[in-house]
């Protein structure tokens, strides 16, 4: 069985042979992989080398964790694989930036409106979370094509704050 | 004094119910709606409800807290540190009850609360200060304008509630002044309830090294020597140690230093446990900063290089108590470093990070200390500070406290929140840092994470595997149940194949 697991954008292929051997990238492998706990725990031994690693899923996403260092995964067989690149190839939407929010808070202060041209690192909001107030800046120019949030509103995880849209180019 | 109320969540409520019931003294857990669940309550003889999840209507409400101690029969508060353990009215309100407030009196609190009067106490009584506004308080915007171009730039505003960097600013010139302020009131507000700030003249190349002070109330005022608290970000300390390695062998400068820590507390006839903060420059000469009139959170790495809880000495000296020990029987020996671990993004602009904590494997062995107030299974909500443990090492000399860090570090496991522990990584490992050439804006100089450093990725190879073997089983089990409904497969069978693999 053959899979691509996509691991923070680099892609390995992985071949499974029979119990406790696998190619990856081609190369055969003996591996043996055990749960260690109830939880997320596992334990690694690859051609001997031994890893603790920690596995979170959420929302359909594998986090894999070794080192303390985050390796977010994605596993597709080959048919999975070629059928997504295949539908990939759409429009974009990447000219457009949704500013969301980063933890729940209130928003203290919001210094742009719908329509304000605005340059990289210029501050959109400014939402109090955990008693700090944090500044969350442009990262990229565009002009405010939506404002969704209110000051003195409070904002949840992941809630749209703002959107950008992009810079006009008929300026001349 | 049998039984304490402990007016604070988290790591430092655990702590200090730690240190009373090893004087056998009966707890008192205070909560909030959403920390229900949480160590302190648990770990508690009893526990009463103060009300809803953010601070101002809970754990800073001074009436539900009272009424908690007199239901329970607490003879005595423990504030811990922030919320209300520098608020003088809260001691007053204490003391008028008839219960005992584990800190200083009402009068010291006050008079080192208003940052202003600290100051102008300080320099009377020959302790040096860093020129500022100090003489003077409840300073108008446009009277802070005029003092900000007397006293030059860079300055810093601060709040004059303050504490632990909430509502302060540095501004670099004039016209950054009103906005600075602006903000700085309002996180002070937020933060103390107050809004008044005053102006201090930046020192550059500053360290902050503070001293550790117990004063019991019969006039014996003693000290633990100094940490060192330089490491920091946005003026949040992250990184402590004593002793501190700028002071080092200097004996002399260190007897100074602690000297004067003491002729400061003792200029406000203090009592309990103090700290008193210095800003020092390369030329070791020293400036008092503030005194903070509570236990302090980087308490821990004075207590074991000198062997003194400083939680139970407050207790005792709460209780009447004479100090069992004088200066001469204090000594340092070792060395101790403390990383506060914060939910925190450090990749990304050190955002606060909630949610629940899937896992939480804290580090053991030799020279690990771990207080925390979190486990598997709490939630991290946006309600409260960001810390949610300290790791605490000890070795015989810096270098090997630095190394049992590094090793501690690695085996920490924070799963389901985001931490600072890379951030923690990344400075045991700086050149600079392990040398001790550092100062307070050591952070903002030369940190930089960059996570597409290829050797933060050097498992993905390891982490691919174990993947595809887990997404492998997955689809194995799911087939399996299919397959299942229509026809008995030997279990025999399917025992040994790669399916099983993690489960």
């Amino acid at each position: 069985m053959k899979y691509i697991a996509t691991i923070n954008d680099t892609d390995f292929v992985v071949e499974l042979l029979k119990e406790g051997q696998l190619t990856i990238n081609g190369k055969p492998c003996q591996v043996d992989l055990k749960r260690v706990d109830n939880g997320s725990a596992f334990s690694l031994v690859l051609d001997g080398v031994s890893y603790a690693a920690f596995v979170l899923e959420e929302n359909g996403r594998m986090q894999v964790f070794i080192d303390g260092a985050r390796y977010i995964a994605e596993v597709l067989d080959e048919h999975e694989k070629l059928l997504r690149e295949v539908s990939a190839s759409g429009a974009g939407l990447d000219d457009f930036f949704q500013l969301k929010a980063p933890m729940p808070g209130l928003v203290v202060k919001l210094p742009v409106a719908v329509g304000d041209v605005v340059s990289r690192g210029d501050v959109l909001v400014i939402l109090e979370s955990m008693k700090m107030q944090n500044e969350l800046r442009a990262p990229q120019p565009g002009v405010v094509t939506e404002v969704q949030a209110v000051e003195g509103g409070s904002v949840e995880k992941r809630d749209v704050i703002i959107v950008l849209g992009p810079l006009e180019e008929n300026g001349d | 004094m049998n039984k304490v109320l402990v007016a604070n969540r988290g790591e430092i409520a655990v702590r200090v119910l730690r240190a009373c019931r090893e004087l056998g003294l009966k707890t008192v857990a205070v909560y909030s709606d959403v920390d229900r669940k949480s160590l302190h309550v648990r770990y508690a003889d009893e526990a009463y409800p103060i009300g809803p999840a953010p601070s101002a209507q809970s754990y800073l409400r001074m009436e539900s807290l009272i009424e908690a101690a007199n239901k329970s029969g607490a003879e005595a508060i423990h504030p811990g540190y922030g919320f209300l353990s520098e608020n003088a009215d809260f001691a007053q309100m204490c003391a008028d009850e008839g219960i005992l407030f584990v800190g200083p009196r009402p009068d010291a609190i006050r008079r080192m609360g208003d940052k202003g009067i600290a100051r102008s106490t300080m320099k009377a009584a020959g302790v040096p200060v860093v020129p500022g506004t100090e003489g003077l308080s409840a300073l108008s915007d446009e009277e802070l304008l005029a003092e900000a171009e007397k006293i030059g730039f860079p300055l810093l505003i601060k709040a004059a509630a303050g504490g632990g960097g909430k509502g302060m600013r540095a501004v670099n010139n004039l016209a950054e002044m009103p906005v600075a302020i602006g903000s700085a009131r309002r996180e002070s507000k937020s933060a103390f309830g107050d809004d008044n700030v005053y102006l201090e003249k930046m020192i550059e190349g500053a360290r902050h090294i503070e001293v550790q002070i117990l004063a019991d109330q019969h006039g014996n005022v003693v000290h633990l020597g100094e940490r060192e608290c330089s490491i920091q970000r946005r003026h949040q300390k992250l990184i402590e140690e004593a002793p501190s390695p700028f002071v080092g062998v200097d004996q002399t400068f260190r007897d100074e230093l602690c000297r004067v820590g003491v002729l400061a507390a003792q200029a406000v006839d203090y009592v309990n446990a103090g700290t008193v903060e210095c800003l020092v420059d390369k030329d070791k000469n020293f400036y008092f900063l503030e005194m903070n009139t509570r236990l302090q959170v980087e308490h821990p790495v004075t207590e074991l290089v000198t062997g003194v809880d400083i939680v139970v000495q407050q207790l005792r000296i709460a209780r009447g108590e004479q100090l069992s020990f004088q200066q001469e029987d204090v000594a340092m020996r070792g060395w101790a470093v403390e990383c506060r671990i914060n939910a925190e993004d450090p990749f990304n602009q050190f955002f606060p990070s909630t949610g629940l904590i899937r896992q939480h494997d804290v580090p053991t062995g030799p020279g690990v200390r771990v207080d925390t107030g979190v486990f598997s299974g709490a939630e991290i909500t946006p309600y409260y500070d960001p810390m949610i443990a300290k790791l605490v090492c000890y070795g015989d000399k810096r270098s090997q406290a630095l190394r049992r860090m590094r090793r501690a570090l690695a085996e920490y496991h924070i799963l389901g929140v985001t931490s600072n522990i890379p951030f923690h990584q990344n400075i045991l490992q700086n050149n600079d840092f392990i040398a001790g050439n550092f100062d307070t804006s050591f952070v903002e100089k030369h940190f930089s994470l960059d996570q597409t450093d290829p050797s933060s990725q050097k498992h993905a190879e390891a982490a691919a595997i174990i993947a595809t073997l887990l997404s492998h089983a997955k689809t194995q089990r799911a087939a399996r149940i299919d397959r299942d409904c229509g026809e008995r497969v030997s279990a025999w069978k399917r025992a040994r194949n790669w399916k099983e693999m993690g489960r």
